[in-house]
């Protein structure tokens, strides 16, 4: 059945207990969005991965060492997003019809303030022209445009996945997508089943349910910005690192 | 009177003029297109057009075989996605079938046979100037030497092409090695039962507890639907996991529980899990006292594990007693697999171990009984033309010393890396060459005599075997979403023509399979697009099987009941039995050097064995560092700050043979004294597998021992830069 | 032919001079084509520091830049006579300085040929719109102040329509000293903004006065404050460099006065700035602001050093009648002030983003490449050729006239 909700808010509930570090992620969205193999002089800080797995340990020994897999993508901030209001030619765009965050590289001058700007450190930059090893051009996503060197990239919930099923639903004379209809790449990828993509406005959907649960909490929420992917842990520790606790305002760290 | 232009007249003319354009559309165009120019850069890549086309395939990169659909646009793959509802990979298709197709076009595809010169140059040759040279070799080899002069390294032996392999070989008095792959330890517990015994498989999916010795079961092995249930994700209780590893490893890290055993002590705590077995009889007393052939008596099961009490392993293994009845007694409780794991580069566990591991599925009587260990139904050997015996199949191990002349590997990514002094020690040392059919350059055959270039799993047609896990038999074929390039070569076709004799082609191998199964009308045929399985008497005929398979369809066969035989629980083998006895004398890992860690090498599970790695993944875990190559060496922060090192120094990794530069990455999780190396494609570069030699950790370890070299005594030492 | 004025430096001198600076030119231009032409991996910015040092010297050349604005207006619109002996070389230092970072500018984005969309698509929300919008503007106004300048050379002003046309430039000049300045102010402002206003970034993030964050008003206040120190500094190297008295000493005094005073408003204010952060904006984001300064190469010592030790300190002397009769304090406490007004975009610009928002990121610094460096260098030598001709063919300094007819 068609949903009659027209104003989606579409996000991401991500369970680091169900994280073993993989990477099936970072390479399903690698390859559904023509990101370029960068060369490998780029180091930890100069490549492109719009979803990046962190590794995060609680530094004690064995046995009661442990870590964590954080996988950080852009956050889709729902409020004052970061990097929408600094960039000088509005090339980056919230849709005000389902809070996809995106970037529009063709209008992109390469200011780089947006990604100053971003506390997730989610935008990547093309320090590089793109490359692919030769011949393999023709194994590219055609659904996705290739980004030019000098232009800022990251994480559109796959957008050109989004585009496809709003073709699809088009075609068949529907106004909306169905939620089976629309999932990203890294969704799909993991095979743990830790990233769940879907409309957080749709209240019985199950990443609203997850997203509401006691267990999930935001990157950096005191800062304000409305993120729409949520993390799920039930390690204390884990939520202690990650998530920023408010602090009391007489400038003290509660740490 | 002229005609003149005053200085106003022209100014006036100027800024007119302007006004006058500015109202066209010519500016605004301009401006147009010089935006739209400056949008479309002609260097960007051409993205592919064409028709769209799915079809579906079987992904043959590793033993799983998952099922795969892939979306062509022009003919070109440029998506993979995963089967919903395939029997055996369950919707599941992991980073490395994602980004597979990418290793057609990769920068260390071998793309003209090349050959070792006199002056030790490689250069290029003819295809047909290879077969010659490669004819010329084999006549020498067999003239020169006896039986097993001449060889093929299988790293799938299981496949009709092998099948093949052997009765070209079985003309020739060769051998037909099997490369290291991670189901090899089964045949240990096959050799542990008496008489004839069927293909098995280990019933991951339905355990109620996997104790794994330091297996990848997280990380990809076996079928997707086993590890869906071993994730929880199948909605069926998950199997509890007990990962034995010293490796801080992702399973270790996902496991219900983690043991971190001190290195190389797996065998100990294997015996140790037996003792508490034996001595609370947690075991059916009655059956196992039938069917167990060597419990009791002077140097029996009972004795030996007697010796071996909780507090006594906990010494030597540094797991605490409490844990080991704990893990015992939950071991019993039900139906459990035991996986003597292979990690794909740090290798096998030595015979004993696998055979004390076995031990335990054996006494909890799992043999045969849903999730323990099953029984395949085997189909009826198919005959191929000719008068010659099939040549035997053979553990490379067991392959003696310098007795191969000719050494022809088979191109096909086993997955597991292994030391390239094993595989040298088994050629001739004076004559012995070696004859790589491989698409790409392999770390391990970095030194191969000729390279032939063959065709990538995604570009020929093949079987993808049977899962590790899987308890009954199955077909599936990897049916071609690439075209092979011209200069790639089929080995059927290249053996043929090196003996002028008649090798059948892989298509009517397998062709012959299918009508085989046809013909036994037994299980059912799972078709992909329709994502339901059919009974295999719905198929008319052999030639709607043949076709069902062709369109990734997938046969698995009826199961089969088995009932455990009598066994032997410390195996047949006299000298394992012996090094059982000894465990305990034996130092684990003192080899006469003066060393203060030990080095233990590993490799990560869906990375192509000694292939290269796609360069997508290649960049992405050089760029998060979320995987380290063999450039990187982990250890504890207490051993580096013992050994006076910190996060990011260089070093000097040493053992009894060389030395490797690593730079030094501290992990709280890794064990005191123990550094880890992992061995593989490098995250350089496109993710090449070519190296230097002396660049991988297995070019290292001192490999006494054919069979396992899992822990390497090694020192580490400054870099002075 | 343009003939150099009377009084200058031999042909030779001046040619080895300017020939070193026209090297170092090139070498900066080649630097930045490699930029232009492969793109900015010849760079040492990374996707932690979308900022290098070019944003951070642009910053600083504007701020120090703003003397000229604020000399037009001070001269112009509040008619402060003392200023008539500087005015040339303020608004040539201006030009310099403006036009030199929209270069660099160019070159630090990735693609240049897009600049332009930000007036095609402009995001009236963002402060760099403004920035660019309101740069672009003033540096066509300062071009046109410069331009009575350049006519001012005796053998342009030969030509009679030349001089008439410069006559009627300086009728105007007042209304593009408004201009000026209020175009400067929104800009010297927004560049303040641009790190005021980054609501994901505790470190840079500042309470807002209506729209504006107090980094606004602050750096609006800091450029105006160290614009004229830097004129003296750079007067007295002119003369230092040509042995020639080429401004009045009343003229220095006067600047020095104006920069202490407003110096001492700016350190005020951003002190009250400072304690409010502490205690309210960052913990308001879930930051303690001892977090900013755990890692040693961007310790306290930094706060301190700009806020007192290149901020009150240089103040309370250029206030001082007394001390700025010395001729030595004139030089040290300008220069304080510009290095203070240096840290100031340096700490704001770099240690904002050395800084990991995301507790699990690392700490991360940065070194400029040569390729950066060079660009720079480029950018500086064009400065020093474009002073040094016009010192050489142009009437920079009234009173040097005076006295060369006397």
């Amino acid at each position: 059945m068609t949903k009659t909700t027209t104003q989606k808010r579409y996000g991401m509930v991500i369970d680091i207990d169900r994280c073993d570090g993989c990477g099936a992620c970072m390479v399903a969205c690698s390859l559904e969005n023509n990101v370029s193999v960068v060369p490998p002089e780029a180091g930890l800080h100069r490549g492109l991965t719009w979803i990046r797995v962190y590794s995060i340990t609680n530094e004690k020994e064995y046995p009661h060492s442990d870590t964590a897999y954080l996988p950080v993508s852009c956050q889709h901030c729902g409020n004052e997003t970061p990097c929408v209001g600094v960039c000088p030619q509005s090339a980056v765009d919230v849709d005000p019809k389902n809070g996809i965050v995106s970037q529009i590289p063709e209008r992109c001058m390469g200011c780089r303030y947006c990604m100053v700007a971003c506390p997730y450190h989610a935008r990547y930059f093309n320090w590089w022209d793109p490359v692919w090893p030769e011949g393999t051009e023709h194994l590219l996503n055609p659904g996705v445009t290739p980004r030019m060197r000098g232009v800022v990239e990251k994480c559109n919930f796959c957008h050109g996945r989004h585009h496809a099923a709003q073709e699809r639903a088009a075609s068949e004379g529907r106004s909306e997508i169905e939620p089976n209809e629309y999932q990203t790449a890294c969704a799909e990828a993991c095979p743990n089943g830790a990233i769940t993509f879907g409309d957080l406005a749709d209240k019985d959907s199950e990443v609203a349910k997850l997203a509401a649960g006691p267990e999930s909490f935001q990157l950096l929420k005191t800062l304000g910005t409305g993120p729409k992917v949520y993390y799920l842990t039930q390690r204390s520790w884990v939520r202690d690192m990650a998530a920023k606790t408010p602090l009391p305002l007489d400038g003290q760290s509660n740490d | 009177m002229g005609f003149s232009v005053k200085r106003r007249d022209f100014l006036g003319l100027i800024g007119g003029g302007a006004i006058g354009a500015a109202l066209s559309p010519a500016p605004w165009k301009s401006l147009d297109d010089v935006a739209i120019w400056t949008q479309n850069w002609s260097w960007k890549p051409r993205l592919p057009r064409g028709p769209v086309e799915v079809a579906f395939t079987h992904c043959g990169l590793c033993p799983a075989g998952c099922g795969l659909k892939v979306r062509s646009v022009g003919g070109s793959p440029v998506s993979v996605h995963g089967v919903p509802g395939h029997p055996l990979s369950a919707g599941f298709v992991c980073a490395l079938g994602l980004a597979g197709r990418y290793l057609s076009y990769h920068p260390s595809r071998i793309v003209e046979p090349t050959v070792v010169g006199t002056d030790g140059q490689r250069r290029g040759i003819p295809f047909k100037a290879a077969v010659r040279q490669l004819g010329k070799w084999l006549d020498e080899a067999r003239s020169g030497g006896g039986h097993g002069s001449v060889a093929i390294l299988d790293n799938r032996p299981d496949r009709m092409r092998s099948l093949a392999y052997r009765k070209w070989l079985g003309a020739l008095d060769g051998v037909h090695v099997k490369g290291l792959r991670e189901d090899a330890p089964i045949n240990r517990l096959r050799a542990m039962l008496d008489g004839q015994v069927p293909e098995l498989g280990l019933d991951i999916a339905r355990a109620r507890t996997v104790l794994s010795f330091g297996a990848p079961v997280l990380e990809g092995l076996g079928s997707g639907e086993a590890g869906s249930r071993l994730r929880g994700r199948s909605g069926t209780e998950k199997p509890y996991i007990v990962q034995i590893e010293t490796r801080p490893s992702r399973t270790a890290h996902s496991a219900d529980l983690w043991l971190r055993i001190a290195p190389g002590t797996e065998t100990v705590l294997a015996l140790g899990l037996a003792n508490i077995l034996v001595s609370e009889g947690l075991y059916d007393k009655e059956i196992i006292g039938r069917t167990a052939l060597d419990l009791d008596g002077p140097g029996g099961y009972r004795e030996l594990v007697a010796r071996f009490s909780p507090k006594q392993v906990a010494r030597i293994t540094g797991i605490d007693a409490a844990t080991i009845k704990k893990v015992a007694r939950r071991f019993a409780s039900g139906p459990a697999v035991v996986i003597p794991g292979v990690d794909p580069g740090g290798g096998p566990l030595s015979p004993e171990a696998q055979t004390a591991a076995f031990s335990l599925s054996l006494l909890n009587g799992d043999v045969g009984r849903p999730g323990g260990v099953v029984a395949r139904r085997v189909s009826e050997t198919i005959q191929l033309p000719g008068t010659a015996q099939l040549a035997n199949t053979v553990e490379l191990a067991d392959v003696p010393d310098g007795s191969i002349r000719l050494l022809i590997a088979d191109g096909i990514a086993g997955g597991c890396a292994m030391p390239t002094s094993l595989l040298k020690r088994k050629l001739n040392p004076s004559e012995g060459r070696v004859v790589s059919l491989s698409p790409f350059e392999r770390s391990a055959m970095h030194e191969a005599d000729l390279v032939l270039p063959s065709t990538t799993p995604f570009e020929s047609i093949d079987e993808t075997g049977v899962p590790i896990d899987s308890p009954v038999d199955s077909m599936g074929l990897t049916v071609p979403s690439m075209r092979a390039p011209d200069y790639s070569v089929d080995s059927l076709h290249v053996l043929s023509m090196v003996t002028k004799s008649n090798v059948p082609k892989i298509t009517e191998l397998l062709r012959s399979r299918s009508d085989r199964i046809h013909a036994g009308g037994r299980g059912s045929v799972f078709d992909p697009s329709k994502g339901e399985s059919a009974p295999i008497t719905e198929f008319k005929t052999a030639g709607h099987l043949w076709r069902a398979l062709l369109d990734g369809g997938l046969w698995t066969d009826s199961s089969a009941t088995f009932t455990c035989p009598p066994f032997r629980l410390m195996g047949a083998d006299a000298a394992i039995r012996d090094r059982l006895h000894k465990v305990l004398e034996q130092p684990s890992t003192a080899d006469g050097w003066a060393h203060e860690l030990v080095l233990m090498p590993f490799g990560w599970r869906d990375a192509p064995g000694d292939g290269p790695l796609p360069p997508v993944m290649a960049k992405l875990f050089r760029e998060t560092r979320l995987r380290l190559d063999s450039r990187f060496a982990t250890i504890c922060p207490g051993t580096a700050k013992d050994l006076g090192f910190a996060e990011g120094d260089k070093a000097s990794i040493k053992t009894s043979l060389g030395s490797i530069t690593v730079e030094v990455v501290l992990d709280p999780a890794v064990a005191n004294g123990v550094v880890h190396v992992a061995v593989g494609p490098s995250t350089g570069a496109f993710g090449d597998a070519t190296r230097e030699k002396g660049d991988q950790p297995l070019d290292l370890p001192s490999c006494k021992n054919d069979d396992c070299w899992r822990v390497i005594p090694a020192k580490m030492l400054e870099v002075v830069s | 032919m343009i003939e150099p004025l009377t009084n200058r430096a031999p042909t030779r001198v001046f040619l080895t001079w300017i020939g070193f600076w026209i090297a170092l030119f090139a070498i900066g231009g080649y630097f930045g084509m490699l930029c232009l032409s492969q793109g900015l991996h010849h760079t040492n910015m990374n996707n932690r520091f979308g900022f290098g040092i070019w944003i951070f010297l642009d910053l600083t050349v504007i701020a120090l830049g703003a003397g000229a604005f604020f000399s037009a207006f001070l001269l112009y619109i509040l008619k402060k006579q003392a200023l008539k002996d500087v005015i040339g070389s303020a608004v040539v230092l201006g030009f310099i300085c403006y036009s030199g970072a929209v270069v660099v500018l160019a070159i630090d984005v990735g693609q240049p040929l897009r600049a332009w969309f930000t007036f095609w698509h402009p995001n009236a929300h963002s402060m760099l719109a403004e920035v660019t919008f309101c740069l672009t503007l003033y540096l066509l106004v300062l071009a046109i102040e410069y331009v009575p300048l350049i006519l001012k050379n005796p053998s342009l002003s030969k030509n009679v329509s030349l001089l008439v046309f410069e006559g009627q430039l300086h009728k105007v000049v007042v209304v593009f000293a408004g201009v000026g300045a209020i175009l400067s102010f929104f800009h010297q402002g927004s560049l303040g903004g641009l790190y005021g206003v980054m609501n994901g970034r505790p470190f840079a993030f500042r309470e807002h006065f209506f729209i504006w964050p107090s980094t606004f008003f602050l750096f609006i206040l800091s450029a105006i404050a160290a614009g004229p120190s830097f004129l003296i500094l750079i007067n007295k190297l002119a003369s230092k460099i040509s042995k020639k008295q080429l401004v009045r000493k009343e003229a220095y005094d006067f600047l020095g006065r104006i920069s202490g005073w407003l110096l001492l408003a700016y350190v005020g204010l951003k002190s009250a700035d400072t304690i409010v952060w502490i205690n309210h904006t960052a913990p308001g984001s879930g930051y303690s602001v001892a977090e900013f300064f755990k890692e040693a190469s961007f310790g306290t010592w930094i706060l301190f050093a700009e806020i007192v030790l290149f901020g009150l300190l240089p103040a309370l002397v250029l206030i001082n009648d007394r001390l700025r009769k010395r001729p030595l304090l004139m030089i040290v406490a300008p220069l304080l002030v510009c290095i203070g007004i240096a840290i100031n975009r340096y700490v704001m610009t770099l240690q904002s983003q050395s800084l990991p928002t995301l507790p699990f990121e690392e700490f991360v610094l940065y070194t400029p490449s040569l390729v950066e460096i060079g660009v720079f260098g480029g950018m500086i030598s064009y400065g020093v050729i474009v002073f040094s001709l016009s010192y050489r063919y142009l009437p920079l300094y009234p009173g040097l006239r005076q006295k060369a007819k006397t």
